[in-house]
């Protein structure tokens, strides 16, 4: 007996009471009588003995609000069963790709879907959803909270939301999650600088022994709440804390950037989890930053990264300077973390040897670095100072010390003191830190305690020359914070190449149209460029794509005759001129971001030449189940699937050409698509085997998800004409390669049909 | 989901043995007006859902007894433009119209045929088509 469902633009059948002991049992599926429906669209699924189930694909032509005839027939060997049949009346409205506001716009729908109260996000959040932006958003997920110490962090948040951009400081202290809002932006300390307090259900004390799995899943939740809600466009997360990168790279099209401040292995409060965290990150970041020369040439034998130093506050230390004279009571002064790796010993012995002059500490000391220095009456530990209160506490200083043991984690380090000391005018005595022996003759090394002693009687006399301090304030001001958000955006300009997406379109206007829509308004990618290459269209594809001339972005390309897919696709590499291209097939609609998640695999990864996304219609291992009905849906849908498998790839024989980046030294290397396999068929299937002879991998990339209506150009070809072609072209491409394995599905749930 | 003696109450005051296919994505609303217990729907008819996910289509599984000419549905859902859908007659047939319908929003469907005729001498009462599923997806 058959039953069947249609659903959305799927029929589910199922035919039960069967004989057990038939295997052969196939769903043939009959339009108007006599058109049978490519088995492309049929796929079996499991069931128990005696019963067999199927899915079937609506073809869009089914769409056009007149009553198709529909046949089910059950067969085995041949012989026909049983058969339903019923006629079919879609309204052409339920294919709508082309878009509206509401369709592509996904934070649109957000909002419509939500009703969200902005106030629920905190007080400040209007603020920020109503500045103007010039720059790329960017997300902190730092180390401290803003008003801990300040640090690199802040720094580089100030000055980078000096330079125009948004930033968002992601807090590292979290709030209970009620049910609405995932997130709250707790205080704008700065302008454009927002605070931003996630929400979770789950406890999580401290971050730094890494995160587990379920806290992930919460804070990306959180963050992908600040990313509709807040609207952030081509976002770039700034991870200084390397667990955090789990959450930061759920963001859709996000470049991510790993600052790393320091050795991590160095601290003893880091867990193996944040340790094996930061190993990844260091691979997988778009843009790995290092602040010390030491800290490169360690990551340099897994990655090469950018330098970008720390720096000082310059105009904040000014007023820190004065005129010093021989009278003034000498002052040694510190600033900073009293830890474990503070050479207390020196500072004792120094004091000792000095009695005339006072040590003065500012910062929160460890217990056995008060245990060591207790006793001591020149020496003076003053606590905690807030940061806007620093140049008014150091205003009595005569020379600056850093007086740190060397072990592998302070090697590494470049001292922001270093620079504020600098700023200050003060003569700075210092521990052979590799950094702080780079600056030359401007400071003083000392590598033993006597060392340390005869040094800081030097600086002191040194502490009233007027021109000695003038030089170390210029030294400073060349290496202010606002220099290191320029370097950093510098060096941001490198990572995205030139994207060209090359568009082959045969007829299906409506589809072309939404496609490149899709492309200009979803990409968020500056250095794009896209190419319809029109393979003589018989429609009003050239009318309709006129609507696009006035983007710069977009040309197109007009051919007299029909190139085929492979030929079409040609032209359009030859006439790009980006470093990276993605083929598009003129039946698709893309995601918010995904030009950056597709592409990213081919530049973290040369031996990766050809990077395909999941979709929802194609024969093999890209196909993921999925169901909606409109774009907008899509969207939503996509990204429930696709955060699952967040960064993750899979390697392939071949990846479909539907949607496929491939790099353009692969291009040169390989050559171009073979035209032998003419319309279309099996000129992918070859292009990747092509491309794995010369040592490329192809991989699906399972965080991006491409919407594919699936042959659509072909559709008016008729299901014969279409085999014919496909049995031709597979004869080549198995004279060439050997048998064609056929369309395989992943064996993963949510994978398949 | 089975239609409850709630919903989908016919003029005849009988509940309705058509069903919501259970992976709709809606639980019915208040009272329904048309539909009656064997299946059939006059000309008039309406029902109320409320959506617990996205819907975005509404396909009716009906049959239309024989005549010259097709019957044409009008489907009106509340604050959206009808849609007119025709099938044709003595044929199980599916009609799919779109339906927006955000999460937790409540809509009021009016589903209008182009006529309705006496079932026959016997059964006197008037009805356009038989119905066998409802499905919100």
């Amino acid at each position: 007996m058959i039953t069947f469902r249609v659903r959305g633009r799927l029929i589910s059948v199922s035919c039960s009471e069967l004989d057990p002991r038939l295997t052969d049992v196939e769903l043939n599926v009959v339009l108007n009588h006599d058109q049978q429906l490519e088995a492309g669209c049929i796929f079996k699924l499991e069931a128990g003995p005696g019963s067999c189930r199927w899915v079937v694909h609506l073809p869009a032509e089914l769409y056009q609000g007149c009553a198709r005839q529909i046949a089910l027939q059950i067969k085995s060997a041949g012989r026909l069963l049983e058969m339903r049949a019923f006629s079919f009346v879609g309204s052409e409205q339920i294919l709508q790709p082309i878009a509206g506001p509401a369709v592509v716009d996904a934070n649109a729908t957000h909002f419509e879907q939500k009703k969200i109260d902005i106030s629920a996000y905190g007080e400040a959040a209007s603020i920020a959803l109503s500045i103007d932006q010039r720059a790329a958003d960017i997300l902190f997920f730092s180390i401290i909270d803003w008003h801990f110490r300040i640090q690199r962090p802040q720094h580089l948040a100030r000055s980078l939301a000096e330079a125009h951009h948004r930033v968002f400081y992601i807090s590292v202290h979290f709030g209970d999650y009620a049910g609405a809002s995932r997130f709250r932006i707790v205080q704008q300390p700065e302008p454009r600088v927002f605070e931003v307090q996630l929400l979770v259900s789950a406890k999580i004390n401290r971050i730094y022994g890494g995160f587990t799995a379920d806290h992930v899943e919460q804070l990306r939740d959180a963050v992908l709440d600040l990313y509709d809600t807040m609207k952030l466009t081509a976002p770039i997360a700034i991870v200084q804390f390397a667990s955090w990168c789990s959450v930061a790279e759920v963001l859709p099209g996000c470049t991510v950037v790993y600052d790393c401040l320091d050795l991590l292995s160095g601290f003893e409060n880091v867990g193996q989890q944040a340790l094996a965290d930061e190993q990844r990150l260091i691979r997988s970041a778009d843009l790995l930053v290092t602040t010390s020369e030491p800290l490169a040439n360690r990551i340099a034998p897994v990655r090469a990264s950018a330098l970008i130093r720390n720096g000082a506050t310059v105009e904040h230390f000014r007023s820190a300077r004065r005129k010093r004279s021989g009278k003034d009571q000498p002052v040694v002064g510190y600033f900073g973390a009293i830890d474990h790796w503070f050479e207390a010993s020196w500072v004792r012995a120094a004091a000792e040897h000095n009695p005339a002059v006072r040590f003065k500490l500012i910062g929160r000391a460890e217990p056995e670095i008060v245990a060591a220095l207790d006793g001591l009456s020149n020496v003076e530990l003053a606590g905690e100072i807030a940061y806007d209160k620093l140049p008014e506490a150091i205003r009595d200083f005569s020379i600056g010390i850093i007086p740190f043991k060397i072990t592998p984690l302070i090697e590494c380090v470049n001292p922001v003191k270093l620079y504020e000391y600098m700023a200050a005018g003060l003569p700075v005595v210092a521990s052979p830190l590799p950094e702080v022996v780079a600056v030359g003759d401007l400071v003083r090394i000392a590598a033993t305690a006597e060392e340390f002693a005869t040094a800081i009687e030097a600086a002191l006399e040194d502490a009233a020359d007027a021109g000695a301090a003038k030089r170390r304030a210029r030294w400073a001001s060349q290496h202010g914070w606002s220099s290191r958000a320029d370097q950093l955006q510098s060096e941001l300009g490198k990572v995205w190449p030139k994207v060209s997406v090359i568009i082959v379109a045969y007829n299906k206007a409506q589809f072309t149209a939404a496609a490149v829509h899709s492309v200009l308004t979803l990409s968020d990618y500056e250095n794009l460029e896209v190419i319809v290459v029109d393979n003589a269209s018989a429609d009003d594809t050239q009318s309709v794509l006129r609507q696009f001339a006035e983007d710069k972005r977009f040309r197109m390309i007009r051919l007299e005759e029909n190139a085929g897919f492979a030929g079409g696709n040609n032209i359009g590499m030859k006439a790009a001129t980006g470093d990276v291209f993605i083929l598009l097939n003129n039946d698709t609609f893309v995601t918010k971001g995904w030009v950056r998640d597709l592409i990213r695999p081919l530049l973290l990864n040369h031996t990766i030449g050809l990077a395909g996304p999941l979709t929802n219609r194609i024969g093999n291992e890209q196909q993921v189940q999925i169901s909606y009905d409109n774009m907008s849906a899509m969207a939503v849908e996509a990204r429930r699937v696709t955060r699952r498998y967040s960064r993750r790839l899979f390697e392939v024989r071949s990846v479909a050409f539907f949607c496929v980046a491939l790099r353009r030294d692969l291009y040169e290397n390989v050559g171009e698509l073979d035209e032998k396999y003419g319309i279309g068929f099996f000129e992918d299937d070859d292009y990747c085997m092509r491309a794995a002879k010369a040592g490329y991998r192809s991989v699906i990339v399972d965080d991006v998800f491409v919407h594919h209506h699936l042959s659509a150009s072909f559709a008016d070809f008729g299901d014969e004409r279409r085999r014919i072609l496909m049995e031709r072209n597979r004869k080549i491409y198995e004279e060439a390669w050997g048998p064609w394995p056929g369309h395989q599905y992943r064996d993963e749930p949510g994978f398949g049909v | 989901m089975t239609i409850g003696s709630g919903f989908l109450a016919g003029v005849d005051g009988q509940p309705h043995p058509a069903r919501i296919d259970a992976q709709s994505r809606v639980v019915p609303l208040g009272e329904a007006m048309g539909f009656f217990e064997d299946g059939w729907v006059r000309a008039q008819a309406a029902f109320s859902v409320r959506a617990l996910d996205n819907v975005t289509s509404l396909s009716l599984e009906l049959w239309v007894p024989a005549d010259a000419e097709q019957l044409t549905i009008t489907m009106r859902p509340s604050n959206a433009p009808e849609i007119t859908l025709a099938a044709p007659a003595g044929r199980v047939t599916v009609l799919q119209f779109p339906l927006k319908i955000p999460p937790l929003g409540e809509r009021r469907i009016e589903l209008t045929a182009s006529r309705e005729h006496k079932l026959s001498d016997r059964d006197t009462r008037r009805a356009a088509y038989k119905l066998t599923c409802i499905g919100l997806y």
